[in-house]
């Protein structure tokens, strides 16, 4: 019995193990499927025999047999579905092959045990595989959000990485909050102050064209270069939080952006080539 | 540069990257003349009362959003919802519901403005461009702010 359990089954595992011919495969694989039972049928038979001569074994012996008999169900039940889908369409078989060809190619690289079962499961089905393209592109967003919110990346799962990036949106919500009510305590005499700021924010913009070379100038007046420098950078390096202080301190807040974007920047040619 | 061509995925990034410094300086000329606007519209004297302090506090947090906004443009969903946002405001409110009943995307929804009517890759791609939008005013007002505390000072 057990014998002949074991052959049924690892005459299952080249099948699915195997991923090089996957179009002959599955149709040696349905024939297999089909006769799994009628294999197992003969085994629990033996094993009634078995039953009646050694009545001293019939409490585990009856409760092997439940299990076999379990087993066959399921085999032939599968056999049953698949069956079924080939009776249902033979273009989606088509369809279905040409898929797997090219998932063939990119498992042959990898050839896992996973990914033959869950492509059972799912490279029929339409649904499912809009489903996987979905779930890809949502987890190439989430390591671009990665990339974008400090501290994200030490973090896994999806749930804390959600919940890390809420806390920084909100933070960074609140920050603008703070900042407003900051500036709306400014006497408006100096709201346009900052025309001239906006006047060397042009100097700046032309100086980044030519901004290849590592080391640029750090003056007071030059203020979008190495926030520019950030956001080049913001994919490439991990990124120290950036934005640390909810309370700006007038006078060192900026000396302490300064020092970063400096420290940064002298990495800047150690992490281009690692892209 | 080379070892950016490559990598067809870090190249879109990079030049997605690109953006930002354009970005940043049309933010920073948009929120000084909303700026230069609230200052025409409002007394030259200090705030005294506390409602006055308020109605500049919003007055300026609308204009930082809206800027903000406008520099994106139409053709992100979260500034569109924000514009929308702003000119619907006097008209009518909507009361959000429970918010300590959701969580991760849900509550996602709730931050990013326009984010109730996004799928979850949509979403997350707008909380993206959201956050860089975010950190760029940010500094922009960090930086307003630094210098109208010295000249401040130096008057």
């Amino acid at each position: 019995m057990a014998a002949f359990s074991s052959t049924s089954f690892q005459q299952h595992h080249p099948f699915l193990l195997d991923s090089l011919f996957l179009p002959n495969s599955t149709t040696i694989h349905h024939q297999n499927l089909i006769q799994v039972p009628n294999m197992d049928n003969n085994s629990s038979s033996i094993v009634t025999d078995h039953d009646k001569h050694e009545s001293s074994d019939q409490i585990t012996q009856n409760f092997m047999d439940k299990k076999r008999k379990c087993k066959p169900r399921s085999s032939a039940n599968s056999a049953q579905s698949k069956d079924k889908r080939e009776v249902k369409g033979k273009k989606q078989k088509k369809i279905k092959d040409d898929e797997e060809k090219k998932n063939n190619s990119k498992e042959n690289k990898a050839a896992d045990y996973i990914h033959v079962r869950a492509r059972r499961g799912q490279a029929t089905d339409s649904h499912s595989l809009a489903e996987r393209v979905r779930r890809e592109r949502i987890s190439e967003r989430m390591k671009l959000l990665q990339t974008l919110v400090p501290g994200c990346d030490k973090v896994t799962g999806k749930a804390l990485m959600l919940d890390e990036i809420i806390n920084y949106v909100q933070s960074l919500q609140n920050q603008v909050e703070f900042l407003s009510m900051k500036l709306a305590s400014v006497n408006p005499m100096f709201y346009d102050f900052g025309l001239d700021l906006e006047s060397f924010m042009v100097r700046p913009e032309q100086e980044l064209s030519d901004l290849q070379s590592p080391m640029p100038s750090m003056q007071e007046c030059s203020h979008t270069t190495p926030n520019n420098s950030n956001f080049i950078e913001n994919p490439i390096v991990f990124q120290p939080p950036q934005l640390p202080c909810v309370l700006p301190h007038p006078q060192g807040s900026r000396q302490a952006l300064w020092e970063v974007d400096e420290h940064r920047i002298q990495q800047q040619p150690v992490f281009i080539p690692l892209i | 540069m080379s070892s950016l061509s490559q990598n067809p995925k870090k190249t879109l990034l990079f030049s997605a990257m690109k953006n930002p410094n354009t970005l940043k300086k049309k933010l920073a000329s948009r929120f000084l003349k909303a700026m230069k606007k609230l200052k025409y519209k409002m007394s030259p004297s200090p705030p005294a009362s506390i409602a006055e302090k308020k109605r500049r506090h919003r007055a300026v947090r609308a204009a930082a959003y809206a800027s903000m906004a406008s520099a994106v443009g139409p053709r992100r969903a979260w500034s569109r919802a924000l514009l929308r946002k702003m000119k619907g405001r006097k008209r009518a409110r909507r009361n959000p519901g429970n918010m300590n009943t959701r969580f991760g995307l849900n509550h996602l929804c709730d931050i990013v403005p326009g984010g109730e009517a996004m799928d979850s890759c949509s979403l997350l791609n707008e909380t993206a461009h959201y956050i860089k939008c975010l950190v760029a005013q940010v500094q922009i007002m960090r930086e307003i702010l630094h210098s109208s505390s010295s000249s401040s000072t130096i008057l």
